[in-house]
């Protein structure tokens, strides 16, 4: 087992400092993105039934997998330095990047197509505002990883990550992870339901 | 002044690492029947989607995040605001 070093930041409590902010950062956003959902409960309710009927569940089905698909490559990346292989850390975390490109790029189609497509926009109906609102959150937090995780993939192709020292990638995942949990929770409320 | 393990956090993370390809398919398997589910008449869709979903966002916060291995002090952070928000959003369903 990899020994602290001395460039762990503990807390009182013992658990590192890094880990413990970023918990309480996804605790924060747990209460924006619920804020931003209960306003978009609202918005469909006051929206005629079947509003929703436009979108493209199949299409988006797919999207899901896709970012389901990342998640297990952001988990597989940091199993991979915690066994101290830094190709196996370079590759996956490359896959979830390309992965996560694709989720954005479907979700970009996805808008073009329901926007120009089917005249469905944020200014026509309720239930568009809200779902753009609430999707669009989402989106910009995906773009958001995206940039963390090409950041951490220069990191790791210059070696910055050992066995013993990969605090940045498990804070990464978590924030990954969080945006899938998420989009779980959209695609259920959004699109199937 | 209460003594603190330094080595705490280091010892959660060195525990034995879940199947991540067997979580992997739990998640692409529900994704597969809720998108099914939607298909077939007279299912209840709302109790029965609302339940496979949480079951996905449980088992990526339990083994993805690895909540269930780590310091419970995480969990607790992460679980506080659902005092707030659950009550939020059961007051703008009604």
């Amino acid at each position: 087992m990899s020994q602290p070093t001395t460039t762990h930041k503990y807390t009182t409590t013992g658990l590192d400092s890094r880990k413990l902010g970023m918990w309480i950062f996804l605790a924060t956003e747990v209460m924006l993105f619920s804020s931003l959902i209960s306003g978009f409960l609202q918005m469909q309710a006051r929206s005629p039934a079947g509003a929703n009927h436009v979108l493209n569940i199949p299409l988006t089905a797919v999207n899901t997998f896709i970012l389901i698909c990342s998640s297990l490559t952001v988990v597989m990346a940091l199993s991979a330095i915690q066994d101290g292989d830094q190709k196996k850390l370079r590759t996956f975390l490359l896959a979830t990047l390309a992965l996560g490109a694709t989720f954005l790029g479907i979700q970009i189609i996805e808008y073009r197509h329901l926007i120009v497509g089917e005249g469905f926009t944020p200014a026509g109906s309720l239930f568009g505002a809200g779902f753009f609102t609430v999707t669009g959150f989402h989106g910009f937090h995906v773009f958001i990883g995206l940039i963390w995780c090409a950041w951490l993939i220069l990191q790791a192709v210059a070696g910055r990550f050992t066995a013993a020292e990969h605090m940045r990638v498990e804070i990464f995942g978590l924030y990954w992870h969080f945006v899938d949990v998420v989009w779980i929770i959209l695609f259920t409320l959004i699109y199937l339901l | 002044m209460k003594h603190v393990d330094p080595n705490q956090d280091v010892k959660q993370r060195s525990h034995r690492k879940p199947n991540y390809l067997l979580v992997f398919v739990f998640l692409a398997a529900v994704t597969a029947l809720e998108v099914a589910i939607t298909y077939i008449p007279g299912v209840p869709l709302a109790p029965v989607l609302v339940a496979l979903s949480l079951a996905k966002a449980s088992a990526v916060l339990l083994y993805f995040m690895h909540l269930r291995f780590d310091h419970w002090w995480y969990a607790v952070i992460f679980l506080v605001p659902f005092v707030l928000v659950i009550p939020l959003v059961l007051v703008v369903r009604v």
